[in-house]
C-alpha cells in the first residue's frame, strides 16, 4: 500500500514536470486518430495497432500491390511446386531468411515461429482470434532456419494468415520464460525485428521509433518515425494545414473536401477486400423472406451513395468479394436502383401499401437499422438508406449504439439490419459465414461450398468454389453490399515510396524517402 | 453504472467477425468478467484497499499508472484555466463593478454573454483555425513540441490556447459574480463609512468591498471543479491534450472498467481536496470563520 502511494506520488510529480524532449532530424510523422493500447502482436484486433506493429515487426510474408505473396522473414514463398507445401496441403515447410535479427541482436529463428504458434493457441491467454493457427497440430524445427508446420487437415489459408497485418513473430528468447504474457511489459515496450524500434511512448500524445540500423533489408531512410495521436478532426485539419504530418491513416470521408484543398498533400485510395455493407438478420420474421431482402437492395440508389457519401472511391457491386480480389465473381445477380421493382417485390411478399408505409395482416413494415454512433460519415449513409427505404414504404428506424455494444448486438441476434464494413483476406477464411455468421445465413448448400473451399489445394478450383458461393449469396441477399471500402490515406506530396497494399500501409516503410 | 450498457471489454477488444463468440466468452472467463457483478465489484474493492487498482484491459498495465500518466497534463490545463478565469474574471468584474461608464458596462456584458454561451468545442475549433492554421501563433495541439527541447516556454506556448478556451467560460461567470457582488456592497454601511473617511468610491470598493465579495467566490471555485474537469474533456480532444478527460472518454468507450473507476476515484479525490482547501481558505480569508 505504501509502495503504491509512493509510486503514485512519483508518477504524479514526473507527470506534472515532464514535457517530452525528442530529436527532430529526418523524422517521418504519421497521424493516428486513435492510440493503440498494446503493441504486443496477436493481442489486439485494432487495425491501427497492426499498422504501428508494422514498424516494429516483420511477417513471414507480405502481399504486394498486385496481391502476390512476397517472402519477408521467409526466404521464399512455399508452393507445391517448390516442395514448400505438401501435395495434400497439410504440411508447410518454411525456410527462414538468413540475416534478420531482433532489435537486441539475437537472430530470428524457427523457434520463434513455433513459440508464436504456442502463444496464439494458449487457451489461458486472451487472444481474440486464433483462426488458422488453431488448426496447426505441430511445428517442428529441424534447424534454426527451418520450420515444418503440420495441419490436421488440408489447410489453404496459412499463407494468407501468415501475411495478415498483425501476424508477426514473437521473440521466444525474451518471452518464453515470462509467466504472465497477458500483462507483460512487452505490451508497451516491445522488442521487434522490423525496420524501427520503439524508444518512447508518451501516453495520449505520441509514440517514437528509431531506425534499426541492422535491419536485414538495409537501414531505413528515415532516422525516426513519430506516431502522433490526434483524435479531433479540428486538430487533424490544423496539423495538415501546417504541413506537420507526412501521412494520415484512417481519414474520415467527411474530411475529403478539406484534404482536396491542400496543395502539400495528396490522397491515396487503394482497393482492399472489404465492403461497406448492411447485415440483414435472415432469421428475423420480416427479413426471412428473400423477396423482402431483394426489395431492400433494389430500393437503395447505391451509385448515389457511393458518389455522394462514400467519396466516389469505388463502384457498388453485388458480389461479396470486391472486384480487386482474385476470387471475385463477375456474373452474379444484379440489383440496380429500381424503386418500382422494390415495390413489386414487397407487394408479392404481402406487404401492401398502407398510407405512407406498408403493412401485412395489420402489422406495419418496420425495419430497424443499427449504426455505430459518433461518426458523421456513417450516420449520413444510414440516413440515406432510411430515406430510400421509406420511399418504397419501409419504415426504417435508426438505432445508434456505441462501438462496444455493436458486436454483442449483432452476435446476439438482437437486430434486423446493421451498417458496417467487413473484408476477407487475401486467402478468405470465411469467418463471417462459417464462424460468427451475424447475418444468420442458413443456406447449407452454399455454406458447404465454403467448407469444400477450405480443403481444396488447387487455387483455380478454390476460385470456382468462391465464385459459386458469391453467386448464391447474391441470389439470397443475406447482406447488402453497398460499395467496396478502400484504404484511404492522406500523404505529403513529396513523400516517396508509400505503396499501401490490401493488408498494410507501412509494410515497406524502410524504403520511404522525402 | 458502467456495466449497464450492452457490451464489455472483450466485445471491444475483439470487435471483428473473425473473433468468434467462443473466443469472446473465453476472454471474459480469463478476465473474470463472467462472474456476477457483485462478485466482480467485491474483488475490485478488496484489491483496491490493498493498493491494487486493477489492470487496464486496453493498455495492459496497472490502471494506477494509466491514470497517473494523465494527471499531470490535466493539472496543468485545469490549473491554468482556473488562473485565467480568476485573473480575467475578477479583473473584469472589478472593472464593471466600479465603473459607471455605460460603454464599459455594455462591453463587459457582451463578454459575459459570449463567454457563457459559446461552447468550448466551437471556440476551440475557431482558435485553432485562426491562431494556428492561419496566423501560426500557436501550435496545433499537444503538450510540447515533438522534436524540440523540453522547456518551460514551449510548455506555456502549448498550454496558452487550451487554457484560455477552457478558462473563458469561467471568466464570464466569475466576472458576473464579482460585478454583482461589488454593486450589492456599494451602499453597505462599511463602504459608506470608508467613503465618509475620505476614500473615493473606487478605492472604498476595492479596499473594503472586494474582500467580502471574493469570499463566496472561493466557495464557487470549489463547487466548479467537477464542471471544470468535464469541460476539460472537450478541450482535451480539440487540442489533442493527453489529460484525464480524454482518458475517461476513451475508457468508457472501450469499457476499460479499472481505468474508468480509477479516473473517477482521482476526480472524486480532487473534488474532496479542493473542497478541503476551500474550507481552509475560508478560514484564512474570513476572521469570523477562523475564530468560530
Amino acid at each position: 500500500m505504501r509502495n503504491a502511494r509512493r509510486s503514485l506520488a512519483r508518477l504524479l510529480v514526473a507527470s506534472v514536470l515532464t514535457v517530452a524532449p525528442m530529436a527532430a532530424a529526418q523524422t517521418l510523422t504519421i497521424l493516428f486518430p486513435q492510440e493503440p493500447g498494446s503493441l504486443f502482436p496477436h493481442f489486439d484486433l485494432l487495425s491501427l495497432a497492426h499498422e504501428a506493429q508494422d514498424l516494429l515487426f516483420d511477417r513471414l510474408f507480405a502481399v504486394d500491390e498486385q496481391g502476390a505473396y512476397l517472402p519477408v522473414l521467409a526466404a521464399e514463398v512455399p508452393t507445391v511446386a517448390n516442395g514448400g507445401i505438401s501435395a495434400d496441403g497439410r504440411v508447410y515447410t518454411i525456410r527462414l531468411r538468413e540475416g534478420p535479427t531482433w532489435h537486441d541482436g539475437t537472430p530470428v529463428t524457427s523457434a520463434d515461429l513455433a513459440f508464436t504458434w504456442r502463444v496464439i493457441t494458449d487457451p489461458n491467454l486472451p487472444i481474440p482470434t486464433r483462426t488458422v493457427w488453431q488448426d496447426i497440430v505441430s511445428i517442428d524445427t529441424p534447424d534454426a532456419r527451418t520450420a515444418v508446420v503440420t495441419f490436421g487437415d488440408t489447410n489453404v489459408s496459412f499463407l494468407g494468415a501468415a501475411s495478415f497485418a498483425g501476424a508477426f513473430l514473437l521473440p521466444s528468447h525474451l518471452l518464453q520464460d515470462v509467466d504472465d504474457l497477458a500483462n507483460a511489459p512487452f505490451h508497451r515496450a516491445p522488442v521487434g525485428n522490423g525496420a524501427f524500434r520503439l524508444v518512447e511512448w508518451q501516453a495520449g500524445s505520441f509514440l517514437r521509433f528509431e531506425r534499426h540500423d541492422a535491419y536485414w533489408d538495409g537501414a531505413a531512410h528515415f532516422e525516426a518515425v513519430v506516431i502522433r495521436i490526434v483524435p479531433g478532426s479540428e486538430a487533424q485539419r490544423t496539423v495538415l494545414s501546417r504541413g506537420e504530418a507526412d501521412l494520415v491513416l484512417q481519414v474520415a470521408l467527411t474530411e475529403l473536401p478539406f484534404v482536396d484543398g491542400l496543395d502539400a498533400y495528396r490522397r491515396i485510395s487503394v482497393p482492399t477486400f472489404a465492403n461497406w455493407q448492411l447485415w440483414l438478420n435472415n432469421e428475423d420474421p420480416v427479413l426471412a423472406d428473400a423477396r423482402v431482402r431483394r426489395a431492400l437492395v433494389h430500393a437503395i440508389d447505391r451509385e448515389t451513395i457511393a458518389d455522394a457519401l462514400l467519396g466516389g472511391l469505388s463502384r457498388p457491386d453485388d458480389a461479396i468479394l470486391p472486384v480487386s480480389h482474385w476470387a471475385h465473381a463477375d456474373d452474379v445477380s444484379r440489383y440496380p436502383y429500381d424503386a418500382a421493382a422494390a415495390e413489386r417485390l414487397l407487394d408479392e411478399a404481402g406487404w401492401v401499401r398502407a398510407g405512407a408505409g406498408r403493412a401485412r395482416d395489420g402489422q406495419p413494415l418496420v425495419v430497424e437499422l443499427i449504426n455505430i454512433a459518433g461518426q458523421a460519415d456513417r450516420l449520413q449513409v444510414v440516413q440515406a438508406v432510411q430515406a430510400y427505404w421509406r420511399a418504397v414504404g419501409v419504415q426504417a428506424e435508426i438505432r445508434e449504439v456505441d462501438a462496444a455494444s455493436f458486436v454483442p448486438t449483432l452476435s446476439g441476434g438482437d437486430f434486423q439490419s446493421a451498417y458496417g464494413f467487413f473484408g476477407e483476406g487475401q486467402e478468405p477464411v470465411w469467418n463471417l459465414w462459417l464462424g460468427t455468421n451475424w447475418q444468420r445465413y442458413g443456406n447449407q448448400e452454399a455454406l458447404g461450398l465454403l467448407r469444400a473451399y477450405g480443403v481444396t489445394v488447387e487455387r483455380e478450383a478454390r476460385r470456382e468454389l468462391a465464385v459459386a458461393f458469391q453467386r448464391q449469396v447474391a441470389e439470397d441477399v443475406p447482406v447488402i453490399v453497398l460499395a467496396p471500402r478502400p484504404l484511404l490515406a492522406v500523404v505529403r506530396a513529396d513523400l516517396q515510396g508509400y505503396a499501401p497494399t490490401t493488408t498494410s500501409s507501412l509494410w515497406n516503410v524502410h524504403t520511404w524517402n522525402r | 453504472m458502467v456495466h449497464l450498457p450492452k457490451g464489455g471489454p472483450a466485445d471491444v477488444y475483439a470487435a471483428d467477425p473473425s473473433a468468434t463468440p467462443e473466443a469472446i466468452e473465453r476472454m471474459k472467463e480469463i478476465w473474470g468478467l463472467d462472474q456476477p457483478l457483485h462478485v466482480q465489484y467485491g474483488r475490485w474493492v478488496t484489491r483496491l484497499v490493498q493498493g491494487d487498482w486493477g489492470r487496464s484491459y486496453v493498455e495492459r498495465r496497472e490502471a494506477i499508472e494509466v491514470v497517473a500518466d494523465r494527471i499531470g497534463p490535466t493539472l496543468r490545463l485545469t490549473g491554468a484555466a482556473l488562473l485565467v478565469g480568476l485573473v480575467a474574471g475578477v479583473g473584469l468584474g472589478v472593472l464593471a463593478g466600479v465603473s459607471r461608464s455605460p460603454g464599459v458596462q455594455h462591453a463587459v456584458r457582451v463578454v459575459a454573454v459570449l463567454g457563457m454561451s459559446v461552447p468550448t468545442f466551437w471556440s476551440g475549433a475557431i482558435v485553432l483555425l485562426v491562431f494556428s492554421s492561419y496566423l501560426r501563433w500557436i501550435p496545433a495541439g499537444g503538450v510540447g513540441t515533438i522534436g524540440g527541447d523540453a522547456n518551460l516556454l514551449d510548455a506555456l506556448w502549448h498550454l496558452a490556447a487550451p487554457a484560455l478556451v477552457l478558462g473563458s467560460v469561467y471568466v464570464a461567470q466569475w466576472m458576473r459574480y464579482v460585478q454583482a457582488g461589488l454593486e450589492s456592497v456599494a451602499d453597505d454601511d462599511y463602504v459608506r463609512t470608508a467613503r465618509a473617511k475620505g476614500l473615493n468610491r473606487t478605492r472604498a470598493l476595492l479596499r473594503h468591498g472586494l474582500p467580502n465579495v471574493l469570499l463566496p467566490l472561493v466557495t464557487v471555485l470549489g463547487l466548479e471543479l467537477p464542471r471544470l474537469l468535464s469541460g476539460a474533456m472537450v478541450t482535451e480532444v480539440v487540442f489533442s491534450w493527453p489529460g484525464i478527460g480524454r482518458l475517461l472518454h476513451g475508457s468508457l468507450v472501450a469499457r476499460d472498467y479499472p481505468v474508468v473507476l480509477g479516473t473517477l476515484i482521482v476526480a472524486g479525490m480532487a473534488v474532496l481536496i479542493v473542497n478541503l482547501i476551500t474550507d481552509l481558505l475560508y478560514g484564512v480569508l474570513d476572521p469570523r470563520v477562523r475564530y468560530a
